[in-house]
């Protein structure tokens, strides 16, 4: 298997949404706008819900 | 193998080979990978709920109003009720452990403690929102109230649901339907009855103490 | 070869009674229905929106009784059109196709797969007989708060909560979808198709499926948070109770912007498919067209708010530039899909000509969509009928034209007969040009600040021979869609028999008769391309680096 499609970094996936969870939040002050919590909320959980979506696809795969 | 048998060990579900948890060429069985994946669905579901709290949350003040701030007090029937979920994920994973080694006994005892502990969270649950409703506290009470009986409400649901699964698994179990080698439900239902703890750690977390 | 029988007398396969039909698991059979119900409610759809034009035609309330009804026919066209014939015609394709490509025997959950299949006439008829219970709801599909929230002023009427059950129920067929999808896709493949060796067709489909399950949770959720305010005295949408209507509107559009990438990957799918066949070339950059794809469904998570930039309560730069950013991976599609048509063979069957269409009509939508995406622009494009004409260009001149290409071209596997060449040629300029009339004029109309959801304007403020070319262009369409019909009744009855593989394809679902039998594939081809088909079919394996 190629090393990229090691199960492990499928949280690679899952730490991007978190990481435009975070911009969206501290980007906004600074720029003028106020942080919009539930924007905020739904894309961290959508980081930890594709982090275990890809985990689960990529290692649960059948071996060959 | 034939191009036949290569065809019929694709399939998982309609061949002999579907009785084991892992299929013959490695990874996951489907049912338990489309237990996970209706997980992650049900992740995004609370997402939204949470979302609608948050954003309420920070746009009114203060944050419990002050007529229901004794009302998130973590000490009371909520905590007897977060430590008896918390028990049944264990008594959950003991009956995993217990039918992966063909401990039948084990398993069918450990299923039906979870299954009474997760009636007994579902009645606690209960008693304590006839005690808010006698605080005032309700859906139409206020912002605080809408969130906190809708999040609340829907993790008692999925628990409810979970409960139903329990149920049947061991009305499976006692019937004698699992074994080592053949129970993907058991394990289906045990990740979303660890789900639906977790989900209550986070709430309980979130709407008592943060 | 192309067309020997792979297995004796596919004719022999019975085409089953009805309770065969009602009780089925086969994805096959669960895939023709997917299209038929599908079909049935675009239909529905299309009528409700020519009784929008018909109003529209002229100034004046003249065919209506009032602005309410005519509010009843915007909101319902746009709900059933998007969830009741877009995105399950699309599941329906996928359903038929995805197994088949992959060297699969059936979905891997095939009851789920039929549970899934008849939630959706369920939601449909639940959604039109809102009509018989004192009105449909007419909030918009977009349902906003307080419009569609309780009291004497907003909704009232049942319609707006028959609305939300429905889709609740559309929603969850949705979902449990997504993850049948995800789990053949996953697990099911045939011995050596790796991942990337999958037809694009079933790429889309695995990103679609990703965005249906992680997004589609999230209107549930908005749905029922809406049901609560309108039902249970809640206060989340309610400004004047502490809750917010803005709120509904992010939690709102973090679905329905995903949604849109629901409704076009798996028609750029099929357009994957299709282009290679006629023009006799691989498609270009079969890679980067999956990353490119894989690209946009994870960007299609961090734009929603560019639906709401007016409201004043959005991060203005960080939504403007995410939006923009998407046309990168959908401009690389667009050069893929036209080196694969450079320097090919072309054969101008009908599935190309849609495929055509798809590409010129949707370069359009993106084009008009990017102007959108600036802040500014969109400050005065916003609620106007610009956004109608884009709208329309993505979706109708999108994924409407990949799916009648995909229509056209799996016919013959799913029924063993041909569709007629020339009424499918019929069906696509007819469908082409009133598509045009009614669509374009809308960009004029929308600069010219002619406003959405309004169910008469002045007939001083220069709109009229617009709006009146647009309702012609619109019964354009309709009158398309009779070819269309006749022309799957006669080629069910006496069509040319297809054979296995009637266009040279290359990909698995041509390796078996037509129609397939129940569990597929007596024998499969050695797989080691992206072609396996085209492989077998010169005598050779593999395609250099794969």
């Amino acid at each position: 298997m190629h090393p990229i499609q090691h199960p492990r970094n499928t949280i690679i996936i899952g730490g991007a949404f978190v990481l435009v969870a975070a911009i969206y939040a501290l980007g906004a002050v600074p720029l003028g706008y106020h942080i919009e919590w539930a924007g905020v909320t739904m894309l961290a959980a959508l980081g930890v819900a594709m982090a275990i979506m890809f985990y689960v696809l990529i290692a649960g795969s059948s071996k060959d | 193998m034939t191009a036949d048998s290569h065809a019929l060990a694709t399939t998982g579900e309609h061949t002999p080979l579907a009785g084991l948890a892992h299929d013959t060429r490695g990874g996951i069985s489907n049912v338990v990978l489309g237990m996970l994946l209706f997980i992650t669905s049900e992740v995004m579901f609370f997402a939204g709920l949470f979302a609608a709290y948050f954003n309420t949350r920070a746009s009114n003040h203060p944050w419990p109003p002050d007529e229901f701030a004794h009302i998130l007090n973590p000490f009371s029937i909520i905590l007897v009720a977060t430590i008896i979920l918390i028990s049944s994920s264990f008594t959950c994973q003991l009956a995993v452990w217990a039918i992966r080694r063909s401990d039948r006994t084990g398993f069918l005892r450990n299923i039906a403690i979870t299954f009474v502990l997760g009636v007994v969270f579902l009645l606690l649950q209960a008693y304590d929102y006839s005690l808010l409703f006698e605080e005032g506290m309700t859906l139409g009470s206020g912002p605080f109230g809408t969130t906190y009986f809708t999040l609340t409400g829907f993790h008692g649901a999925h628990v409810f649901g979970g409960v139903i699964m329990l149920g049947v698994v061991l009305y499976r179990g006692m019937s004698g339907q699992f074994s080592s080698r053949h129970h993907d439900a058991v394990e289906a239902a045990s990740l979303y009855w660890h789900f639906v703890d977790v989900v209550w750690i986070l709430l309980f977390s979130i709407l008592y103490f943060l | 070869m192309a067309t020997h029988a792979l297995s004796p007398a596919a004719q022999a396969y019975s085409r089953g009674t009805l309770y065969d039909w009602l009780t089925t698991t086969d994805h096959k059979k669960i895939g023709i229905m997917y299209v038929i119900n599908s079909f049935i409610f675009f239909l529905v759809g299309g009528v409700l929106a020519l009784v929008v034009r018909t109003e529209l035609a002229q100034p004046g309330l003249q065919y209506l009784t009032n602005e309410h009804v005519y509010n009843e026919m915007f909101t319902m066209h746009a709900t059933l059109m998007i969830f009741v014939f877009v995105i399950p015609m699309l599941a329906g394709l996928g359903n038929y196709a995805v197994p088949l490509m992959i060297g699969a025997p059936d979905m891997a959950f095939p009851r789920i797969n039929a549970l899934s299949l008849w939630m959706l006439p369920l939601g449909g008829l639940l959604l039109i007989s809102s009509f018989f219970t004192g009105g449909s709801a007419a909030a918009g599909w977009t349902s906003y708060p307080p419009l569609s929230a309780e009291g004497p002023l907003n909704s009232p009427g049942a319609g707006q909560d028959l609305w939300i059950v429905a889709l609740v129920l559309i929603g969850t067929s949705s979902i449990l979808g997504g993850i049948n999808f995800l789990v053949t896709i996953f697990k099911m493949r045939a011995p050596g198709m790796t991942l990337f060796r999958m037809p694009i067709m079933v790429w889309t489909i695995l990103v679609t499926s990703v965005l249906v399950v992680m997004a589609t949770p999230v209107i549930t959720s908005a749905l029922v948070m809406l049901f609560i305010d309108r039902n249970y005295g809640g206060h989340f949408f309610d400004p004047f109770q502490g809750g917010s209507a803005v709120l509904y509107q992010n939690i709102f559009w973090f679905y329905s912007h995903p949604a849109v990438y629901v409704m076009v990957l798996p028609a750029m799918g099929v357009v994957s498919e299709v282009l290679p066949v006629f023009s006799r070339k691989p498609l270009f950059g079969y890679k980067a067209f999956i990353f490119a794809t894989a690209g946009i469904g994870a960007l299609g998570f961090s734009v929603w708010a560019h639906h709401m930039f007016t409201t004043g309560a959005v991060f203005l730069p960080f939504f403007s530039l995410l939006t923009f950013l998407i046309a990168v991976p959908t401009g690389v599609k667009m050069f893929n899909w036209v080196f694969t048509l450079f320097r090919g063979q072309l054969t101008f069957s009908t599935p190309l000509v849609f495929a055509l269409g798809f590409l010129t009509m949707f370069l359009i939508g993106g084009i008009n969509g990017a102007f959108s995406a600036s802040v500014p622009v969109d400050f005065a494009l916003h609620d106007t009928y610009w956004v109608v004409a884009h709208l329309h260009y993505v979706l109708f001149g999108g994924s409407v034209f990949g799916i009648f290409a995909g229509i056209y071209y799996w016919f013959p596997k799913w029924t063993g007969r041909m569709l007629n060449e020339g009424l499918g040629h019929l069906q696509f300029w007819l469908m082409f040009i009133g598509f045009n009339l009614t669509f374009f004029p809308m960009h004029m109309l929308g600069i010219q600040g002619m406003p959405r959801r309004i169910a008469d304007y002045a007939s001083d403020a220069g709109w009229n021979d617009w709006n009146l070319a647009a309702t012609i262009g619109g019964f354009l369409i309709a009158s398309s869609m009779l070819p269309f019909i006749w022309n799957v009744f006669i080629s069910l009855r006496n069509g040319k028999v297809a054979g296995d593989d009637p266009w040279e394809g290359n990909t698995l679902e041509w390796a078996t008769t037509s129609p397939p039998p129940p569990y597929n594939f007596d024998h499969l081809p050695e797989i080691r391309s992206e072609r396996p088909l085209f492989d077998a079919r010169h005598g050779h394996a593999g395609h250099a680096g794969h």
